[in-house]
């Protein structure tokens, strides 16, 4: 394994001193998690009394669509720009074929597995609203059916037109900020609901996210650009004028 | 529902517009470059929008969802939040109108022409992301958003870093990565034990501290070291050097002039709203003095213009901390001072950065002594970087004299003088490495053969313009002073 | 002060951010270094679930919308320096060594 930082950013060889501080460091956290403070206890109240008003019986679903829907907004925004750098890393590619792994039990794994992972999928979506579960479960079940099949080495990424696959990572981006932009030009502030269109609002974010975050992930696991090929001239080193 | 009547939307438009444009720019492969400019223009009015209105109407709130704090989240548009939205917008625009030329510039209808495409394309979007997430992040009024908001101010810079693909610039953007994940983590432990102490991510209630007591202590210390570690203050500044100098001409001025100032401005916030002892702002102070020292010596002993240009920014990163023992006294101009150094540092390098790379896709190379006879070539850029120095030296005009002045004047007034001694030596100093690189920059030696002229006009009127406005800013001084009066 | 789960999951997530640290320094891989940033972000994330059992019997859900959050911000960084340590092995294959610059190995 290639190691450019050796020297520099690790004292492999002589971690002791180190170690010693890191210790003194967990004690002083622990020291100050342990110190009995006045607790203020978090902000389960606010959330109960405005919970009626939210669209939603699920509170952690509340407070990820609707109190805290821009974190929400930003990190849909995150997992589009993991999915930008890395397709920006052009030949990060694995150029041999991958393997296809004993190909008549995955096979028939893919078979078993695929439709209850997508019915599961769904079943966390519709369970979100109420109890335990949501947009970000359900994609990441989504993700793992799409990591499922790149494991099979089907090109599933690679037959979808590159059209739809980079409208369907964007989907839940662009739908977030129309939303935003929406009560905006109705005099709302951004990404504001009212409770009689609230519930039907989130649940159509949480589609759209659950079906971006899936498609997303198994993107990245995919890690590059479908249907771009390494051509030759990869190895070269770049011109002068590359700057 | 608690809606507020207070919410005002020129608040939010300077973040969704970019937002929208990395989606379009995304979607768009065709033609990015036409939907970034355009992009780029309407986020500068918008931005300018926010100048105006706090100016005029004092204070913005923006509670998004309609939810007042501490359940939602609040975007606060106070004076120096706005003042750093403009200087984004600004040095935004000249970067880039000039990115545009450089990407143009670099096609020659050669074998590498689908490479830099590729490049122009990624490019785009990522750049437009940055600059959200830099908006987001100086108006954002909750903790726990402005970690995620790092954290995508984080993500995109490294891929902008890396995007040159040559492996310096990889190596570079990987230790940049760890670095930053490593700061935004020990931020987000620090977010931990401000909500265990407080109940709330408000930033306004977090960061007035009322009473010391050990988990606010360590909450405190968990997020500042985290964001100077992002900042890059010394002893942290390591992975800044080769990250800012290896990549992309237009991405190294966007990392320099911008990404160092959004983990600094959060530095300050936390630092700014009160309660903290005099004494403990002597640290940064003393860790910013030394990167002063260091950063010039580091300047001057380089081999190439973009390492010396970047170790210049260790250097007036530590200015960005000097006066930070003044925050103590709410009436001092400490932190005009601060924001001074912040806005003229960034027009200043932002020039700097873009006429080096300039040079750089003219001539090849960015050795100091080869460069000499440059002048001839391309003397706006040439001029552009001198200019730049100047201001980066603190000589009157310039904006970076008003920094210094404001400073020093707030140094002796609150019995700190050896703060001002050190701004003074620091002057000196950059003078000396900026006088190196500029004597081989505008030296009259002449050019053996003349090249043709490859660099787009646009790469050199842009730098130009702003390294204009980097002295401009002495000139018209009490504008972003007034602005920074509202709080 | 008696040992909750609480308490035991929040003591071993700072152990977990204080273990990932120490593998962040001395591991002389790259992929070791990734891996020891997930490990710090799994601690933080096992730290701020012990906060949402704070105060008595109500469990504060913001909290855990943090976690969430912040699982899917880890994925996505996650993702980027594996595809950026793809690239630098890619890089160093045909030599079986970086080239290292000569301003690199100087720089304090």
């Amino acid at each position: 394994m290639v190691n450019p930082g050796r020297k520099r950013l690790s004292p492999a060889h002589r971690p002791w001193p180190l170690l010693v501080l890191l210790l003194l460091f967990f004690v002083a956290l622990v020291w100050v998690y342990l110190v009995p403070g006045s607790a203020p206890g978090g902000l389960a109240r606010q959330v109960d009394a405005s919970l009626a008003a939210s669209g939603v019986r699920s509170r952690v679903t509340a407070v990820l669509l609707n109190f805290r829907g821009y974190d929400t907004l930003l990190e849909c925004f995150i997992l589009l720009l993991g999915v930008m750098v890395v397709w920006s890393q052009r030949s990060a590619v694995t150029t041999e074929p991958r393997q296809p792994a004993a190909g008549a039990i995955l096979a028939s794994l893919e078979r078993l597995l695929l439709p209850l992972m997508i019915l599961v999928a769904g079943y966390l979506l519709w369970a979100g609203s109420s109890q335990a579960g949501g947009a970000f479960q359900a994609g990441a079940i989504l993700g793992g059916a799409g990591v499922l099949l790149l494991l099979d080495s089907s090109p599933f990424l690679g037959i979808l037109p590159r059209k739809a696959l980079v409208w369907g990572i964007t989907l839940a981006p662009l739908f977030f900020l129309a939303v935003g932009v929406a009560a905006l030009t109705l005099g709302r502030p951004f990404l504001t609901y009212r409770f009689q269109e609230a519930s039907l609002v989130i649940v159509a974010l949480e589609v759209a996210a659950a079906f971006s975050i899936g498609l997303c992930l198994a993107t990245l696991f995919a890690g590059r650009l479908p249907g771009y090929q390494v051509g030759p001239s990869q190895g070269k080193p770049p011109a002068k004028r590359g700057e | 529902m608690s809606l507020s009547p207070a919410s005002s939307s020129w608040v939010i438009w300077p973040v969704v517009v970019p937002l929208l444009g990395t989606v379009v720019c995304f979607l768009y492969k065709k033609k990015p470059c036409l939907a970034a400019h355009f992009f780029a223009v309407v986020t500068c009015g918008t931005s300018t929008v926010l100048g105006w209105q706090v100016l005029d109407q004092g204070v913005g709130r923006h509670l998004l969802g309609g939810w007042s704090p501490p359940l939602g989240i609040s975007l606060r548009a106070d004076g120096p939040a706005a003042l750093m939205v403009m200087m984004t917008a600004v040095t935004g625009l000249g970067i880039t109108l000039y990115s545009g030329g450089y990407f143009q510039s670099r096609l020659t209808g050669g074998s590498q022409d689908r490479r830099f495409r590729a490049q122009e394309q990624s490019f785009w979007p990522l750049w437009l992301l940055l600059w959200a997430a830099l908006n987001g992040l100086f108006l954002s009024g909750d903790i726990f958003n402005i970690y995620i908001s790092l954290e995508l101010v984080a993500l995109s810079s490294v891929g902008l870093t890396a995007l040159s693909g040559k492996p310096p610039s990889l190596v570079a953007a990987m230790r940049y990565l760890l670095v930053s994940l490593l700061g935004s983590l020990t931020f987000l432990l620090g977010v931990g034990f401000f909500y265990k102490a407080h109940g709330t991510l408000e930033l306004a209630v977090v960061s007035r501290v009322l009473a010391p007591t050990p988990p606010v202590i360590m909450a405190l210390v968990l997020v500042s070291v985290g964001l100077m570690l992002k900042t890059a203050l010394f002893p942290f500044h390591f992975w800044l050097p080769p990250a800012h100098a290896n990549a992309l001409a237009p991405v190294s001025a966007i990392l320099s002039a911008l990404v160092v100032k959004g983990s600094w401005y959060l530095c300050y916030r936390f630092w700014q709203g009160g309660g903290l002892p005099a004494v403990v702002g002597v640290v940064p102070a003393l860790l910013g003095s030394a990167a002063i020292i260091w950063g010039a010596f580091q300047a001057f002993s380089q081999q190439r213009l973009k390492m010396l240009v970047a170790y210049s920014t260790v250097a007036q990163i530590g200015y960005l901390f000097v006066a930070f023992p003044l925050l103590a006294d709410p009436a001092g101009q400490g932190s005009d001072a601060l924001f001074y150094f912040a806005i003229s540092h960034s027009c200043a390098k932002a020039a700097m950065f873009l006429a080096a790379g300039t040079f750089f896709l003219q001539m090849g190379h960015d050795r100091i002594r080869d460069l000499a006879g440059v002048r001839q070539l391309l003397p706006v850029s040439s001029f552009a970087f001198a200019l730049g120095g100047l201001s980066l030296m603190g000589l009157p005009p310039s904006g970076g004299f008003i920094a210094k002045y404001l400073l020093v004047t707030a140094a002796i007034s609150q019995d700190l003088w050896w703060l001002g001694l050190i701004a003074v030596l620091g002057s000196g100093l950059t003078a000396v490495y900026v006088f190196r690189a500029v004597s081989s920059v505008l030296s009259p030696h002449l050019l053996e053969e003349q090249p043709a002229l490859v660099v787009a006009a646009s790469m050199q009127w842009s730098a130009l313009a702003l390294a204009l406005l980097a002295i401009v800013l002495g000139i018209m001084a009490p504008l972003p002073l007034a602005l920074l009066e509202v709080t | 002060m008696a040992l909750s789960p609480s308490l035991l999951y929040g003591l071993t997530g700072l152990l977990l951010f204080v273990i990932g640290l120490a593998a962040l320094f001395t591991s002389p891989q790259l992929l070791g270094k990734i891996l020891a940033v997930n490990i710090m972000a799994s601690g933080i994330f096992l730290f701020l679930i012990t906060l949402a059992h704070g105060s008595g019997t109500l469990i504060d859900p913001v909290p855990q919308a943090m976690v969430l959050t912040g699982i899917v911000v880890s994925v996505s960084s996650t993702a980027v320096a594996l595809a950026l340590l793809c690239r630098i092995e890619e890089a160093a294959r045909p030599h079986g060594h970086l080239p290292e610059k000569k301003d690199e190995a100087r720089q304090g």
